[in-house]
C-alpha cells in the first residue's frame, strides 16, 4: 500500500516519504542490535562473569542510546510526512474534483467523496507515526536481530530466522482468511443498510399500510447479517488465533531444541538462556506487528479510493495555444449540434442529432422521457463529450473551448436545486456577484421571489444544501440566479416546476423575458409553452424525429400532435 | 471511562461478554507459565542441577500454552456471538422504535442519518465489543500476572520491573493532558472540512456553471489546510512527550534497563540469578501495554459517541398507539379546534375547525407552504396535532389502535415509493388477499396489463425484474388504495400530473377511487376540484374561506383570485368538467 500512496503524491512528498521509511527501517535495525547484544550480556551475567558483563552493557547501553536517538528522530519525521502527505492528498483531491466531468458526480461518488475527504485522509495523517513504524519494527528487528546473534550461536541466529519467516507467512495467511470473511459480513451489513435507507425513506407508505412495525424485507436482512456475523465468529477464529498459536508453536519448538541440544550435551545452558531472554522480545514485537492488520486494510482502502478518484481522466482541455476558429458573427447564431451522436457507457442515447439555437428566441425540446432531451442540454455544457459530430457555441467547437468560458456563455436551472449555506441574496448573486441591488431586486422580482425580497429576506440563511427553504423557493431562487446571470443561453427543464401551477407560471413568465434577452432552451412540458416556442424540436429515441412551430406540429399526426391531446386532456381533466 | 450509554445498550450480552473476558484473562494470565517454567529450568541449570530437574514444569508449560490458545479462541468466538447478538438486538429495538416515531420526527432526521444509527453506529460497537474488551483485558491481565510471578520471587526485582511501567504512565498522561479540549477542536476542523467539502461536492455543477469552482475550491483547500494547520500544531506540541511515552517501554529500552538493574542487583549481593534472569524474561510485559493503550482508548470513544447517537434514538419520544375499544361511528372527519406546529416550530397550523361528513368530497386548496400536506397528514396521524383534535366518527385519532386507524383511512401520495418486494406484497401490504381481488383492482388502476408484461407476472420483485416508471408506480399506489378499501381516502392530485404518457389512464384510476368515499383532495390546479362538495382554502396555516366552486367565485375573495391568476383564459366557468 505505501507503493500506491507513494505514486499518488508529488515528487516532494515521495522523496519524504521513501526517507522516512529509510529511517525507520534504520531505527528497527538498531533496535534488533541493542536487543541482540543482551544475549551476550547476560550469558557473562549467569556465568558470574561480572566483568566481562559490565563490558557488554556498555554496549548494550550504547546501542539503546542510539536506537532511541535515531527512533525519536524518525518519529518527528513521520509526524510531519503523515500530515504533509494528508495535506498534499487534500490538494490534489481538491484540484481535480474541479476538473472532472460533471456527468461523473453521481449520489454515490459525492458520499464517496465526502467521506474520504473528511474521514479517510486525515486518517491517513497518522498513517506513518502510527503504522508503519510499528510495522517496520516488526519486520525489520527480528532480521536485525537475527544477523546479530550470528557471532553468539549460529543455532540460534537460524531459528530466529525461520520462525520469523514463517511467522510472516502465517500472518499473512490469518490476514487474507480474516478479510474474506469481513468481505462477507460487509456485504451482508450493506445489504441491510439498503433496507434501513428503504425503510426511512418509505415511512409514510409503512405507516400507511400498517407495516411500518413488521417491516419484513428489513428483517430479513438484518437477520441475514445476523447470520452470516454469528457464522464470522467461527470463520473469524483461523484469523484471530491462528497468528499467536503459530508463534506459542514456535517458541515451543525453540525451547524444546534448545532444552534437547543442552540435554546432548550440545549447547550451554547459559548461552540458550541469554538467546532466550532476546528471542522473548522478538516474539512480543512479532505480536505487535501482526495486530495492525486490520488499521493497515482500512488505509488500504482509503488509498485505493484516493486513487479512484484522482486516476479518472478530467475532460481535456484545450492548450491556450489552440488556434479558435473566427467567429462567425455574420449569422444570428448562439449554439449548434452538428451530426452528434452520444453513448453512455457504450448505450446509444443520442443519433445523428443536429439543430441550431439562434441568439434569440425559444427553443423547446418535446418528446417521451428516456429520448434523450436532458442528455441534449448536458452535451451543451459539456457534462460529458460528444462520441461522433460537434457542439459548437458561439462557432467554436466546445472542446476546444476552456471550462470556465464556456460556462460563461450558460445559464443552467438545475432538476435538483441545491444550494450554499449561506444567505437568500448570497445564492442569488452567485449568479453575477458584481450585479446592482437594483440589478438583484429585478432578478428576484422576476423569479416572483416577493416573500424573500425584503432585507429581512434577502437576509435569511438557507441552510445547508438550501434545507431550511421549500421546494418552490429553492426553485425560484434557482431561476433567480439564471435571470442575474444573463447568459447568452439559458438551459432549463420545466419538469420540476410542473407539479405546482404557481412555479409554472413563474417560470413560464421568466423563460419568456430570457427568451427575450438571449436564446432559451428548455426541455417543456407545458403547453403554453411549446405554444410560445419558436422552434419546437421533437425528440424520440436520440433522435430528432420533427421540427417547427406549434402550428406547423400540431396539424401532422405523429408524437408532438399526441403530446398535444395529451396534455390538453391532462390539463382539462377534473374529478368527477 | 466506559460511558453510561454504552453499558446501557450492552447490558443484554453483559453474560457472554463476562465469559469471554473471563476467558481472555485466563488465555493472558497462561501466557506467563512457559515463561515460569523456563525460569525453574534456568535456576536448576545455574545451580548445576540439571540432571535432578523434573519434566513436570515443562509439560505444564506446554499444556498451558495450548490452553491460552484454546481460551484466545473461546473468548474471540463468545465476543464475536455477542457482538452479532447485539447488533441484531440494537438494530430491531432501533426500527421498532424509529416506527413508532412521530413522522415529523423521523424524516427531520432523514435517512442518512438514520441509516448512520441503525447501520454505521451499530456498526461502531463491533470493534469495541468482538475485540477491544478482550484487548484490554489482556493488556490489564498479562502485566499483573508477570508482576505478581516477579513478586513471588523477589519483591526488589518486582519494583525494577515497574520503573519502565510508572515512566511510561506518566509520561502517557502527560502527553494526554488538554487533549479533550483538542479532540473537540480537531472535530470542529474536521466537520469544517465535512461542511466544505459537502459543498463543495455536491454542488459542484452548481458552481461550475456559474464560474465559482475557483472559488469552491479555495474554500474548501482553506477548510482541509486550516484542519492541518490544527493538527500539526496539535502533534508538534505532543509529539515529543508522545514519543517518549512508548520509546521508554520498547523492548530494547526496558531490556537494557533490566540489564543494568541485574548487574548492579547481582554485584551487591541484592538478588539471585534466577531472579534477575526471571525479571529479564517477563518484566518487559509489564511495562508494554502502555505503547497500545493509545488506540484501545481510541476505539472505547468512538463506540462512547456511537452508543450515545443509538441512546438518542431510542430515547426520542415515540407516538404511543391504544388498543382501539372504541369504534368510530362512520366515516365523518372533524378537526376539532386543530394546532401544529413541528417539533417546537413555530404554529403550522392555527385552530382550524372544519366537518368532513361522510361520503363528502372536499378538496384542500392554497399556495405552496401554506399546510396543505400538513394538514392532510394530521389524518393520517403523521404527526399528533400540538392542539385540539383530529377525530373519525367521533372517536379522537389517538384512541384508535394502529391497525383501526388505518383500517379507515388510506392515501396516495404524490412521491409514490414502491418496495423491494413483489409487486403483489406491494399491491397487498403483505396481507392475505385473494388472486382475483388483486386483479380486479390493478385492472382498475390501469396497470394489471403492464405487470402481465413483467417477467413474472405479479411476482415480480421491485428494484430486481420489475422496473416502473413514476406513472406506473403511481398506479399500484392507485391499485393498493383500492384493496385496502377504506371508507376514507386522502389524496395528492398532484398524482395525477407526474407522467404524461400515463397520465390519463392515472386520471381514469382516481376516478374510480374516489367513488363512495369520504375523500380529500390536496389540490394543486384548482380546474380539477370545480366539483367538491366544498372546497377549504388554506394560507398562513388557516382556513380563510370555505365553500362550493361558485360560491367562492361569488365570494370574489382569495380563492376567486386564485381562479384568475391560474385560468387567466377562462371566465370562470370550467369547460371541460365533466359533473
Amino acid at each position: 500500500m505505501l507503493g500506491r500512496l507513494i505514486r499518488l503524491l508529488n515528487r516532494r512528498e515521495a522523496r519524504d516519504l521513501r526517507a522516512l521509511v529509510a529511517w525507520l527501517c534504520a531505527a528497527a535495525a538498531l533496535q534488533g542490535v541493542a536487543l541482540a547484544l543482551t544475549a551476550p550480556f547476560f550469558i557473562d551475567l549467569l556465568a558470574g562473569r561480572l566483568d566481562a558483563a559490565l563490558g557488554w552493557l556498555i554496549a548494550v547501553v550504547a546501542a539503546t542510546g542510539t536506537f532511541v536517538a535515531v527512533q525519536a528522530a524518525a518519529q518527528l519525521r513521520a509526524f510531519r510526512a503523515g500530515i504533509q502527505t494528508a495535506r498534499a492528498l487534500h490538494h490534489r483531491m481538491a484540484d481535480h474534483i474541479a476538473r472532472l466531468p460533471l456527468g461523473w458526480f453521481s449520489p454515490d461518488r459525492t458520499g464517496m467523496l465526502t467521506a474520504l475527504n473528511t474521514a479517510g485522509i486525515p486518517a491517513l495523517a497518522s498513517y506513518p507515526a502510527l503504522l508503519l513504524r510499528p510495522l517496520a519494527t516488526a519486520v525489520v528487528t527480528p532480521a536485525a536481530a537475527a544477523l546479530a546473534l550470528l557471532p553468539v550461536d549460529w543455532r540460534a541466529s537460524l531459528a530466529v530466522a525461520v520462525c520469523g519467516a514463517s511467522l510472516a507467512v502465517v500472518a499473512r495467511a490469518a490476514g487474507a482468511r480474516t478479510r474474506r470473511v469481513d468481505a462477507q459480513r460487509h456485504a451482508a451489513a450493506d445489504r441491510a443498510a439498503h433496507g434501513v435507507i428503504e425503510f426511512a425513506n418509505a415511512q409514510q407508505v409503512l405507516r400507511a399500510n400498517g407495516a411500518a412495525r413488521r417491516p419484513h424485507e428489513l428483517d430479513a436482512a438484518l437477520v441475514g447479517a445476523y447470520q452470516v456475523n454469528r457464522r464470522a465468529a467461527g470463520a473469524m477464529l483461523p484469523g484471530i488465533v491462528g497468528f499467536s498459536f503459530a508463534l506459542q508453536i514456535a517458541f515451543a519448538a525453540v525451547l524444546g531444541l534448545g532444552v534437547l541440544l543442552i540435554l546432548r550435551g550440545g549447547l550451554d545452558p547459559g548461552v540458550f538462556l541469554g538467546v532466550t531472554v532476546v528471542v522473548a522480545r522478538l516474539a512480543a514485537i512479532a505480536t505487535t506487528g501482526a495486530e495492525l492488520g486490520v488499521a493497515l486494510r482500512m488505509n488500504a482502502g482509503t488509498v485505493d479510493r484516493i486513487a479512484q478518484v484522482l486516476d479518472t481522466a478530467p475532460l481535456p482541455e484545450p492548450r491556450p495555444a489552440t488556434s479558435i476558429p473566427a467567429v462567425d458573427a455574420g449569422r444570428d447564431l448562439v449554439a449548434e449540434f452538428e451530426s452528434v451522436s452520444f453513448r453512455y457507457d457504450s448505450t446509444p442515447v443520442l443519433h445523428d442529432v443536429s439543430f441550431q439555437l439562434p441568439a434569440r428566441g425559444l427553443t423547446a425540446l418535446v418528446g417521451p422521457s428516456g429520448g434523450g432531451k436532458t442528455t441534449v442540454t448536458r452535451l451543451l455544457a459539456r457534462f460529458w463529450d460528444v462520441s461522433s459530430g460537434s457542439v459548437r457555441v458561439h462557432g467554436r467547437d466546445v472542446r476546444d473551448i476552456p471550462t470556465d468560458e464556456l460556462l460563461r456563455e450558460l445559464a443552467i436551472v438545475f432538476q435538483d436545486v441545491y444550494l450554499f449555506d449561506g444567505t437568500v441574496e448570497d445564492n442569488v448573486r452567485l449568479g453575477r456577484p458584481e450585479a446592482s441591488e437594483a440589478e438583484v431586486a429585478a432578478a428576484m422580482e422576476l423569479a416572483a421571489l416577493t416573500d424573500l425580497a425584503t432585507d429581512a429576506g434577502r437576509a435569511v440563511r438557507v441552510g445547508a444544501g438550501g434545507a431550511l427553504l421549500s421546494g418552490g423557493q429553492k426553485q425560484r431562487i434557482s431561476i433567480a440566479r439564471a435571470i442575474l446571470k444573463a447568459a447568452p443561453i439559458t438551459v432549463l427543464d420545466e419538469a420540476t416546476a410542473a407539479l405546482d401551477p404557481e412555479n409554472a407560471l413563474v417560470v413560464q413568465r421568466a423563460i419568456t423575458t430570457l427568451a427575450d434577452r438571449g436564446s432559451v432552451l428548455v426541455i417543456a412540458h407545458q403547453l403554453r409553452t411549446v405554444e410560445a416556442a419558436d422552434t419546437i424540436l421533437v425528440l424520440d429515441q436520440g433522435r430528432i424525429i420533427d421540427q417547427g412551430t406549434h402550428e406547423q406540429l400540431r396539424k401532422r399526426p405523429g408524437i408532438y400532435a399526441d403530446f398535444v391531446r395529451q396534455r390538453e386532456a391532462a390539463e382539462s381533466w377534473a374529478f368527477r | 471511562m466506559i460511558s453510561s450509554a454504552l453499558r446501557r445498550l450492552v447490558r443484554p450480552v453483559a453474560p457472554l461478554l463476562v465469559a469471554a473476558v473471563a476467558a481472555q484473562a485466563l488465555a493472558a494470565a497462561a501466557t506467563v507459565v512457559p515463561l515460569i517454567a523456563l525460569a525453574s529450568y534456568a535456576a536448576a541449570w545455574l545451580r548445576g542441577t540439571a540432571h535432578a530437574a523434573s519434566p513436570t514444569p515443562a509439560l505444564v508449560a506446554a499444556a498451558s500454552a495450548v490452553a491460552s490458545v484454546l481460551l484466545t479462541a473461546l473468548a474471540g468466538w463468545l465476543s464475536h456471538r455477542a457482538d452479532a447478538r447485539l447488533q441484531l438486538l440494537l438494530q430491531r429495538q432501533l426500527i421498532a422504535h424509529l416506527a413508532r416515531l412521530p413522522l415529523g420526527s423521523l424524516t427531520s432526521r432523514g435517512a442518512g442519518r438514520i441509516k448512520k444509527t441503525v447501520h454505521d453506529d451499530v456498526g461502531n460497537l463491533h470493534y469495541l465489543v468482538a475485540h477491544t474488551i478482550l484487548d484490554v483485558t489482556t493488556v490489564v491481565t498479562a502485566p499483573v500476572a508477570a508482576l505478581a510471578y516477579l513478586a513471588t520471587l523477589d519483591w526488589r526485582v518486582a519494583a525494577v520491573a515497574l520503573a519502565p511501567l510508572i515512566a511510561g504512565v506518566h509520561l502517557f498522561m502527560r502527553a494526554m493532558s488538554g487533549s479533550g479540549a483538542n479532540f473537540v477542536r480537531y472535530a470542529q476542523a474536521q466537520s469544517a472540512v465535512n461542511a466544505a467539502i459537502v459543498d463543495y461536492v455536491q454542488g459542484v455543477p452548481v458552481v461550475k456553471a456559474f464560474g465559482r469552482a475557483r472559488s469552491a475550491q479555495e474554500t474548501f483547500a482553506r477548510a482541509t489546510d486550516a484542519f492541518h494547520d490544527f493538527f500539526s500544531a496539535w502533534s508538534r506540541s505532543t509529539a515529543a512527550v508522545t514519543t517518549a511515552s512508548w520509546l521508554v517501554v520498547t523492548p530494547a529500552v526496558t531490556l537494557a534497563l533490566f540489564a543494568a538493574a541485574a548487574l548492579l542487583l547481582l554485584a551487591a549481593g541484592w538478588s539471585t540469578p534466577d531472579a534477575v534472569l526471571a525479571l529479564a524474561l517477563a518484566g518487559p510485559a509489564v511495562a508494554a501495554p502502555v505503547a497500545v493503550v493509545g488506540p484501545r482508548l481510541q476505539a472505547i470513544r468512538t463506540a462512547g459517541s456511537a452508543a450515545a447517537a443509538i441512546v438518542e434514538v431510542l430515547d426520542a419520544q415515540a407516538m404511543s398507539w391504544r388498543t382501539g375499544t372504541r369504534q368510530p361511528a362512520d366515516a365523518g372527519v372533524e378537526f376539532d379546534g386543530v394546532q401544529f406546529g413541528y417539533l417546537g416550530g413555530p404554529a403550522v397550523l392555527h385552530s382550524i375547525t372544519e366537518t368532513l361528513p361522510a361520503g363528502s368530497f372536499t378538496a384542500l386548496v392554497g399556495p405552496s407552504g401554506s399546510g396543505k400536506s400538513t394538514f392532510a397528514s394530521l389524518l393520517a396521524r403523521f404527526h399528533d396535532p400540538t392542539g385540539g383534535a383530529v377525530r373519525i366518527g367521533g372517536v379522537d385519532l389517538r384512541e384508535l389502535s394502529e391497525e383501526q386507524l388505518y383500517a379507515h383511512v388510506s392515501f396516495v401520495f404524490q412521491e409514490t415509493v414502491l418496495l423491494h418486494g413483489s409487486i403483489r406484497d406491494n399491491l397487498t401490504g403483505g396481507r392475505e388477499v385473494g388472486q382475483d381481488d388483486v386483479i380486479r383492482a390493478a385492472t382498475a388502476a390501469a396497470i394489471h396489463d403492464r405487470v402481465m408484461r413483467l417477467p413474472r407476472g405479479y411476482d415480480s420483485v421491485v428494484g430486481e425484474d420489475a422496473e416502473l416508471s413514476g406513472g406506473e408506480a403511481q398506479r399500484v399506489a392507485i391499485a393498493r388504495a383500492l384493496l385496502r378499501d377504506t371508507p376514507i381516502l386522502v389524496l395528492d392530485e398532484a398524482t395525477a400530473a407526474t407522467d404524461l404518457a400515463t397520465q390519463s389512464t392515472i386520471q381514469r384510476a382516481l376516478g374510480v377511487l374516489v367513488r363512495g368515499r369520504t375523500v380529500l383532495v390536496i389540490a394543486h390546479r384548482l380546474r380539477t376540484v370545480t366539483a367538491a362538495d366544498q372546497i377549504l382554502v388554506l394560507d398562513g396555516g388557516r382556513i380563510v374561506e370555505s365553500g362550493t366552486h361558485h360560491e367562492l367565485l361569488a365570494a370574489a375573495g382569495r380563492y376567486a383570485r386564485m381562479w384568475a391568476a391560474q385560468e387567466p383564459t377562462m371566465e370562470g366557468e370550467p369547460s371541460c368538467s365533466a359533473a
